[in-house]
């Protein structure tokens, strides 16, 4: 917190300048009101104490123009003993609060204190934010109880922060708060000290409390508070460390839950046939039961209940209980009304129907029903995501390890989470279960000639196809970058990122990329055949799908919902893709940043060129099905979430 | 956090694994596995877990006929015990409600919560 004293009396701007140092506050000190007055205008205080008679401005004067030039902090005048009036006129003023002088410096000190807690909403004397508690009357920062010792500029930090909960500070905030005339630190020095403050913070169990909001500053977490609370946090790991563990589960068991989904499938195309045994019937069902525990742990909740629909389906089969009896008798009532036979007939006219098993009668219903049943279960488990996707993998393939240890420090400092691992030789992708695939590759890129790395990332990126792939290039050295260009790495590519800048936007990716699981997709002006077959892919990835065809509707459709993706045909009347582009490229539509994916099948080169010019991501020019129109979508989206910071996207595709 | 030793009997590998992940990970017990009701008979005889999680149906000696033998021998009838089923019919539920085990959990369970559930349970 910093504070501006004006005060001509040097004894007592000493004292009072040391005493609130000692309380980590930094302290500027003005001679006399004018430049006091000069000082609000140029620096942000978070408090203003006065004393009353000053030269050149007296403090009421000063008082006054604070407030007239909408300075909102409180201010706390110091007048003398037996002046009433002063205190007065002080208050109304403009003044929050006065201390008579000569007062002693713990008085001064409750007095500065009572007024920042009035400028909390909160008004309790101790900063809190879950477990984490800052005393600023003894300068004690705990958690859970537990001392914390900080730094005297990462505890005004930390203060400034919970003063603040809701505010952003920018560095440049940061160190208008807490630094004074003085000092001239650098961005750097706030960098260093928000580290440090973490580091602490972590080590106490106090994790993730200050957020990097990338290219902005810092600011309390948005309910860390909560997930420091109750040991959540601790639970926060635990969840995400079980959420791999299934994730590798899955890898092993996965074979196996397909074989009970085979055995069903099996076993429902041979009902009705002489070929199915009340024993296989048996089978499935258990196999159908077995599915009903597993899939759900394994994220598949909604396989879970298929899983039992199918389950409660076989075993109708295999015992005709009653309620299947009953469909059954519709059935023969409905054939036997359309046989023109009367249904209370006691001569049944299909015996077959009550006299064979009705796993080998089964009413077309059932079998209808179950053939959907297994369909959607199908499709449930093959599209199952990872649950442990929000962890980032690094992957570091170097032979200096003082990268890696730097990759380390900075991803535990990170506010996303993340695990830098080192690779070594041989890069053996397909033995490892997806779970365990990097998500990301850093490469100091000082060694041209690495035709098995190369050839090993080609292969990770067929599996991983948003892996995020960086080398570490020196800016001195362009020559490695041709190197690098030329062995055919599809990569990003950093040059000389200093490693916290680089973790940073790793993470600002890791998090953007997690809400690729509920996409919106806005198709304009398409065909209706590409509108089916988007309607599929969507379906598919359980992704939202919007269409719209006139200017308005689009307009109003993209700032309802901004979409994530828009699709457009490349042809089209009366407006073409390249017309559409333009203008959604506009103000007016507000889908300048918004990925454009362009059905181009037939269309000439000329038209792919101004495609591409006017701002489309990609143009596919084949024939479409359902998986390459889902390929083409995710790697638009993925590309268009790419930070910035990999702006030196080489691709050979 | 409190250590405690669960044993779970489930002839399926893979809701073992996951019961396993959730306890070991989530609560930092010690799991110990049976993959048939004799072989977790066995393991209870002489690990003396705290609690055990049945799974009821199993080829063989299924889940009843395992709670009987477990609760019919001093050595391990202390240890509570706690089914596991996917069945949720109410004729179903009747029938646990007789075996006078501790509870009953339904599959399927979330590995994050199933410590939490038998903590609660058994008022750990």
């Amino acid at each position: 917190m910093r504070f501006l004293l004006v005060e001509d009396d040097p004894t007592i701007s000493h004292t009072l300048g040391a005493a609130l140092a000692e309380q980590f506050y930094v302290v500027d000190v003005a001679e006399d009101g004018q430049e006091g007055l000069d000082y609000t205008r140029s620096f942000t205080y978070d408090l203003v104490i006065l004393d009353v008679s000053l030269p050149r401005l007296d403090g009421l004067s000063l008082c006054r123009q604070l407030r007239r030039e909408k300075y909102t902090g409180p201010i706390l005048l110091l007048t003398a003993r037996g002046e009433t009036e002063d205190k007065v006129r002080g208050l109304d003023a403009g003044a929050d609060d006065y201390v008579v002088k000569p007062c002693t410096v713990p008085e001064l000190m409750a007095r500065v204190r009572a007024l920042l807690r009035r400028q909390r909403s909160a008004d309790a004397p101790v900063l809190e934010w879950g477990f984490l508690r800052l005393d600023p009357s003894s300068g004690q920062v705990t958690y859970r109880d537990r001392p914390v010792k900080l730094s005297p500029k990462e505890y005004s930090l930390l203060e400034l922060l919970l003063r603040h909960p809701r505010r952003l500070f920018s560095r440049s905030a940061i160190l208008e708060h807490l630094w004074s005339l003085g000092d001239f630190p650098g961005e750097e020095t706030v960098k260093a000290h928000i580290k440090g403050l973490r580091r602490k913070l972590s080590l106490a169990g106090a994790r993730d409390v200050v957020e990097t909001v990338y290219g902005m500053g810092y600011r309390l977490r948005p309910g860390s508070e909560q997930l420091n609370e109750g040991g959540e946090q601790e639970a926060g790991d635990a969840s995400a460390r079980v959420r791999s563990a299934l994730d590798r589960a899955w890898e092993r068991f996965s074979s196996m839950i397909y074989d009970r989904l085979e055995s069903l499938e099996r076993v429902a195309a041979a009902l009705g046939t002489a070929n199915l045994l009340e024993a296989d019937l048996a089978r499935a069902a258990d196999d159908a039961h077995k599915l009903i525990g597993s899939l759900g742990p394994f994220g598949l909740v909604r396989g879970s209940q298929l899983a039992r629909a199918i389950e409660s389906h076989l075993q109708s089969l295999q015992s005709q209980p009653p309620a299947i009896a009953t469909v059954d008798s519709q059935l023969e009532t409905q054939l036997e009304t359309q046989t023109g036979s009367s249904p209370s007939s006691s001569t049944p006219h299909f015996p077959s129907l009550r006299d064979r098993p009705s796993y080998l009668q089964p009413s077309p219903v059932i079998q209808q029903a179950l053939n959907q049943l297994l369909g959607d279960l199908r499709r449930e488990i093959q599209n199952r995501q990872p649950l442990g996707r929000d962890r980032l993998l690094i992957g570091y393939i170097g032979s200096d390890p003082s990268w890696y240890h730097s990759l380390v420090a900075a991803a535990s400092q990170g506010d996303a989470p993340m695990e830098v691992v080192m690779l070594e030789e041989p890069f053996t992708w397909d033995a490892l279960p997806t779970s365990d695939l990097p998500g990301a590759i850093v490469m100091p890129w000082n060694d041209p000639a690495q035709p098995a790395v190369l050839a090993a990332l080609l292969s990770l990126r067929r599996r991983q196809r948003d892996l995020v792939t960086i080398a570490l290039v020196q800016r001195n050295d362009p020559a490695a970058l041709m190197d690098l260009a030329q062995g055919g790495w599809d990569a990003d590519w950093v040059v000389d990122q200093p490693i916290d800048g680089l973790i940073q936007a790793l993470g600002q990716y890791q998090s953007d990329r997690r809400t690729m699981d509920r996409q919106r997709v806005l198709a304009i002006n398409l065909p209706s055949p590409a509108v089916s077959l988007l309607r599929r892919c969507c379906q598919q990835q359980q992704w939202e799908l919007a269409c719209a065809s006139q200017p308005q509707r689009v307009c109003a459709t993209m700032a309802a919902s901004r979409p994530d993706i828009i699709v457009l045909s490349a042809h089209g009347s009366p407006w073409d893709g390249v017309v559409w582009t333009r203008a959604l490229r506009s103000d007016i539509f507000g889908g300048q940043r918004i990925p454009i994916l362009v059905l181009a099948e037939g269309a000439t080169s000329t038209t792919v060129h101004h495609l591409y010019q006017a701002g489309v991501a990609s143009c596919l020019l084949d024939p479409l099905g359902v998986d390459p129109l889902i390929r083409a979508l995710q790697d638009c989206l993925a590309q268009s979430l790419r930070p910035e910071i990999f702006k030196g996207w080489i691709s050979s595709q | 956090m409190i250590t405690k030793k669960v044993l779970v009997i489930d002839d399926e590998a893979d809701m073992r694994e996951i019961a396993r992940i959730g306890l070991e990970v989530c609560n930092g017990w010690r799991v110990l596995l049976a993959a048939s009701g004799a072989e977790g008979i066995k393991v209870a005889t002489n690990e003396q877990p705290d609690a055990i999680l049945l799974d009821m149906m199993m080829p063989q000696m299924d889940g009843t006929a395992t709670l009987e033998v477990l609760q019919g021998d001093a050595a391990t009838s202390h240890i509570p015990v706690i089914l596991l089923t996917a069945k949720v019919q109410a004729a179903d539920r009747q029938r646990y409600a007789h075996l006078n085990a501790t509870a009953v959990v339904t599959k399927p369970f979330d590995p994050l919560m199933l410590g939490d559930s038998i903590s609660q349970i058994l008022g750990w």
